[in-house]
């Protein structure tokens, strides 16, 4: 028989008052829960000498320092940047990771969907939801332009966008320059659609993969229950890291690139 | 509106998630990064304050050590200083100790040698003495009854010639 494909929305399990509660979101929370615990444990625990969980935590810290430095090249910017990317990527490695824990899409209530009784499973990998990707890339872009004004000040941040300094600067000195003013204003208008742009695509990418991924492996065990979908679990895992890797990295380059001076503008001398 | 919909956005749902999510990012930033970052940040300053000190440390050993060899280099020069000229103060010493020994063994032998020769002299001027008490007494002795004092008086005279 073939399972029930899991539907685009994350499908709502119980209703608080007005507000209906998504298998997705039930996900999410366990792994609020799961990070609460990993904190209490590592609150404390800032020995000079590490040891045990200490130690692991350390190791991957210093592992996403590392990456970090590569790109911001300052590891004062690592570390400031360290909390928003590493909390994203260990955010979405550890979800995406949970949704390969038997149970996820299996165990379920029967609810009435449509008019037909179904199982509606308890828990869903909560990246599927794209309310959720769609909030951590929200979180992402407007951190990025957050960081951006506090680095090097609101109003040569907004010249990034929105040129007029540079156009007004271009009408005191007649000639050529007005056209590539006018040019760049232009330009700068579209930057602005790209961060919205960069926004959809973050988001899209993951909820995209990873809503495959769940499809896929819908469908496999559907079709041969047994051994076969085991090397497409392995993907998963795969895929669960890759899209984690591609989602921090995008959003420690946009934190980068909002956060650097703007180059010296060769027109302007 | 209803491409959002499509796709499930629904912005309680959304809202939720962001909490969920920031909820995360806040317990990441509080109670593992803050804390770890700080412990990281200490652990290198203490390993690289604890390199730093032990080239310093091999350093000032070195430079003692160079020191050290330059003050025995010296104190060795002066220790052999010090030697050589005791060493020649004492032969100078004992050289001086000699000759004044020797002058002065000199100048005794010499006082004695003297004070003999005038004792000598002393003691034969005595003896002569004695003597012509003697002579004179055993002349007068055996001339007693020949001779008269002017006889005697020429007798003595002329055995004391015989004397000198």
């Amino acid at each position: 028989m073939i399972y029930a494909l899991p539907p685009l929305i994350a499908e709502p399990i119980f209703h608080l008052g007005n507000f209906a509660v998504t298998n997705t979101l039930i996900n999410s929370s366990l792994t609020v829960v799961f990070f609460f615990i990993i904190g209490l444990i590592l609150r404390n625990k800032t020995a000079l000498v590490p040891r045990g969980i200490q130690n692991f935590a350390e190791s991957i810290l210093e592992i996403i320092i590392g990456y970090l430095d590569q790109v911001t090249h300052d590891r004062k910017k690592s570390m400031q940047f360290l909390p928003i990317v590493g909390g994203i990527f260990l955010f979405i490695l550890i979800s995406n990771w949970a949704g390969l824990i038997p149970g996820t899409g299996s165990i379920g209530r029967n609810l009435l969907v449509e008019g037909h009784r179904e199982l509606v499973p308890l828990f869903r990998p909560s990246n599927t939801d794209l309310n959720m990707t769609l909030a951590m890339a929200m979180f992402a872009v407007v951190g990025s332009h957050i960081l951006g004004i506090m680095a090097i000040g609101f109003w040569k941040y907004s010249n990034k966008f929105i040129k007029l300094g540079d156009l007004v600067k271009s009408f005191r000195k007649p000639g050529i320059g007005i056209m590539v003013a006018v040019i760049e204003f232009g330009v700068g208008l579209i930057e602005v659609f790209s961060e919205v742009a960069k926004m959809v695509s973050l988001s899209l990418r993951l909820f995209g993969n990873v809503f495959a991924g769940e499809v896929l492996l819908t469908v496999l065990a559907s079709l041969i229950a047994f051994l076969v979908p085991l090397p497409f679990m392995f993907l998963e895992i795969l895929v669960g890291l890759i899209q984690a890797v591609v989602f921090s990295m995008l959003t420690l380059v946009y934190l980068t690139m909002a956060t650097a001076e703007l180059p010296v503008e060769a027109h302007s001398h | 509106m209803d491409v959002l919909s499509t796709l499930g956005i629904n912005w309680k749902l959304f809202l939720a998630q962001l909490v969920n999510f920031s909820i995360v990012l806040f317990i990441f930033w509080k109670w593992v990064v803050k804390p770890l970052g700080a412990t990281l940040t200490k652990r290198t300053e203490k390993i690289e304050q604890g390199l730093k000190n032990a080239e310093f440390t091999e350093l000032e050993k070195k430079k003692f050590e160079e020191w050290k060899q330059q003050e025995m280099k010296k104190v060795r020069g002066e220790a052999d200083h010090i030697l050589r000229t005791t060493t020649d103060t004492a032969n100078k010493i004992k050289q001086d100790t000699i000759v004044d020994a020797q002058k002065q063994a000199v100048k005794i032998l010499e006082q004695s040698k003297s004070s003999i020769e005038s004792e000598k002299a002393q003691m034969i001027r005595e003896v002569k003495q004695e003597i012509a008490t003697l002579v004179v007494a055993a002349s007068e002795k055996i001339l007693r009854g020949k001779l008269d004092s002017k006889k005697d008086h020429e007798l003595i005279n002329e055995s004391m010639k015989g004397i000198k």
